[in-house]
């Protein structure tokens, strides 16, 4: 059985490394951890790194997650093989630029690019955000999914996440405690949907919202506040049109008595203040 | 801790050239409830209260009511606003009975603000019932104007007993209980009710009410916002008549026997602390920075 334990990062392919640094740094508020040749790693939290940018193809897209050690990596990728995903072993150089003991990777059925993870680093020396935006760590993903039903299937079955609860067809799954680290978006196309970093306070995403405004970065959705997962939210739009997202105050799930709820698919599913989604999920 | 005090919030009357408009503004936009239609005045609940707001189509300027518990409390604050120049006057049985309190003291402060001081004003056994899911809990307080704002600030603390929890340049906070403020002091050119505030339940109704106020195409004047000296989340709108309206949540508490009044500069972020400016009233704005 594949047990995810942790989202490990995201690897962002891009034209112009230059651009991607400053957005990081002045407007998310990301710390560069490293520099290598073409590539910037940058930091959110205690790992050493959790966003990596590098220069190739924006479409270029990878999730990773870090399974518990070896034998689970080995596990994992003879169970994939077995039910008919082709895996991929990463090189030693490979798992070094991805700051991994070993890695391995491979595509979900919508065409997103995975990879399985062990012994990602973490750092000693603590985040230094690039501004005061309160940034308490990378927490989770959404990704676009050409059928959600389908590809559910494959997060629950196949990597053992668990829905939390659903709009609609679009599952909210959890691998932890926390309600959700993945979430589908349907859309016909694949890759990232959006990235989440949470931070501490309401007072932060609210900060952000109007800094965020006057700096001319497109807020896409938000301020607002999900009935999912309870979580205060502003989406916004970085470089090559990916889109971010802070928010505060995510719910955490009790596996013993929590039953998926299931919400309409209405624009209060999204968020309970009113704010539209329009644009950002395909279809609202 | 809470302390003593002689003044809790009563009502707020606020002039209304077009009744039936602010009528309408009252219940669709606030969601407060209609407790009685008269041919000059139309009055609401937003709470316990019997009444805390009222539009009044007489003509006549807005009003700020105050509770006192001590009937003697009363007489000693007209001896003291008398002393102190300030003229006042009790209210005849007229003007009780439409007041629907015991007595009442009419007094004015330095800015010409008509400030009613009465007695056992009226609660309501009957709980208060939106017209809407406003979330409308309690009448917070109100800001007014102010043209001389160290003689109200006297009118205000050493005549009838309240205390400056804080300053933002010479925007000055008022706590009568054990609240941050029930009244701010606005500095002017002129007299007047700026605003009165009703408060929700929480954050949630404060964003909620905000996409909801917008909807109804009713002008924003600032917020959502965080008042950075009282951490009360606030949204300013404008209402029927020169009165703006909040809806707030969050404010923090305040005790004179272990804090003292802050000074801030009266910078954008010393009035919010999340970001939010307001560009129309200039009793909310900033001091803008000087060029060098």
């Amino acid at each position: 059985m594949i047990e995810l334990k942790d989202l490990t990062y995201v690897r962002l392919g891009t034209r112009d490394l230059a651009v991607a640094e400053k957005f990081a740094v002045d407007v998310i508020g990301l710390q560069v951890g490293d520099r290598r040749k073409n590539a910037l790693y940058l930091r959110s939290d205690s790992r050493a790194h959790s966003l990596c940018y590098f220069e190739g193809d924006p479409t270029d897209q990878v999730i990773g997650f870090e399974v518990a050690d070896g034998d689970a990596l080995t596990a994992a990728a003879d169970a994939l093989a077995r039910d008919g995903y082709p895996v991929r072993r990463g090189s030693a150089e490979e798992a070094e630029l991805r700051g991994v003991h070993e890695f391995i990777a491979f595509h979900c059925p919508s065409g997103n690019h995975i990879e399985l993870v062990t012994r990602p680093q973490k750092t000693a020396r603590r985040y230094f955000p690039g501004r005061d935006a309160g940034i308490t760590g990378f927490n989770h993903v959404g990704l676009f999914s050409k059928d959600p039903v389908r590809d559910e299937k494959f997060w629950t079955n196949v990597l053992n996440a668990r829905v939390s609860d659903r709009i609609a067809e679009i599952p909210l799954m959890r691998i932890n405690r926390i309600h959700h680290t993945l979430a589908l978006v349907k859309a016909n196309r694949s890759g990232i949907q959006h990235i989440n970093h949470q931070v501490e306070t309401i007072d932060d995403v609210m900060r952000a919202s109007y800094l965020l405004a006057k700096m001319n970065v497109r807020i896409v959705f938000g301020p607002g506040r999900h009935p999912t997962s309870g979580a205060r939210f502003l989406y916004f739009v970085g470089p090559d049109g990916q889109v971010f997202e802070y928010s505060c105050g995510v719910g955490e799930i009790d596996e013993a008595t929590h039953r998926p709820r299931q919400f309409a698919a209405e624009p209060t599913s999204y968020c309970m203040w009113g704010a539209a989604p329009g644009g950002m999920i395909p279809g609202t | 801790m809470t302390r003593s005090s002689p003044l809790s919030l009563a009502y707020a009357r606020v002039a209304a050239t077009d009744l039936a408009a602010a009528h309408s503004f009252a219940v669709t936009i606030l969601g407060l409830e209609t407790v009685e239609i008269g041919d000059e005045e139309i009055a609401f609940r937003s709470d316990a209260r019997a009444r805390s707001l009222v539009f009044d189509g007489s003509g006549a300027g807005p009003v700020l009511g105050l509770a006192m518990d001590d009937e003697t409390d009363l007489d000693r604050v007209a001896e003291r606003l008398t002393q102190n120049g300030f003229p006042c006057a009790f209210g005849d049985e007229a003007l009780v009975r439409r007041r629907e309190a015991h007595r009442i003291l009419v007094a004015h402060d330095s800015s010409g603000n008509r400030i009613e001081l009465v007695t056992h004003p009226l609660v309501s056994g009957r709980r208060f019932f939106p017209t809407r899911d406003c979330g409308v809990v309690d009448f917070q307080g109100v800001g007014l104007r102010s043209v001389d704002i160290e003689r109200d600030v006297f009118f205000w603390t050493v005549l009838l007993g309240a205390h400056v929890s804080d300053r933002v340049g010479d925007i000055t906070y008022l706590s009568i209980d054990d609240m941050h403020h029930r009244i701010a002091l606005y500095p002017s050119r002129r007299g007047g009710l700026l605003n009165v505030a009703f408060e929700v339940e929480s954050l949630d109704e404060v964003m909620r009410n905000a996409h909801f106020v917008a909807s109804h195409q009713v002008r924003i004047v600032q917020g959502p916002g965080r008042e950075t000296a009282s951490d009360q989340i606030f949204l300013h709108f404008a209402g029927p008549s020169e009165t703006l309206f909040s809806f707030v949540a969050g404010m923090r508490r305040f005790d004179p026997s272990k804090q003292r009044p802050r000074q801030f500069a009266r910078k954008a972020e010393a009035l919010c602390a999340w970001g939010s400016e307001c560009a129309t009233v200039p009793e909310l704005a900033a001091i803008p920075n000087k060029p060098a």
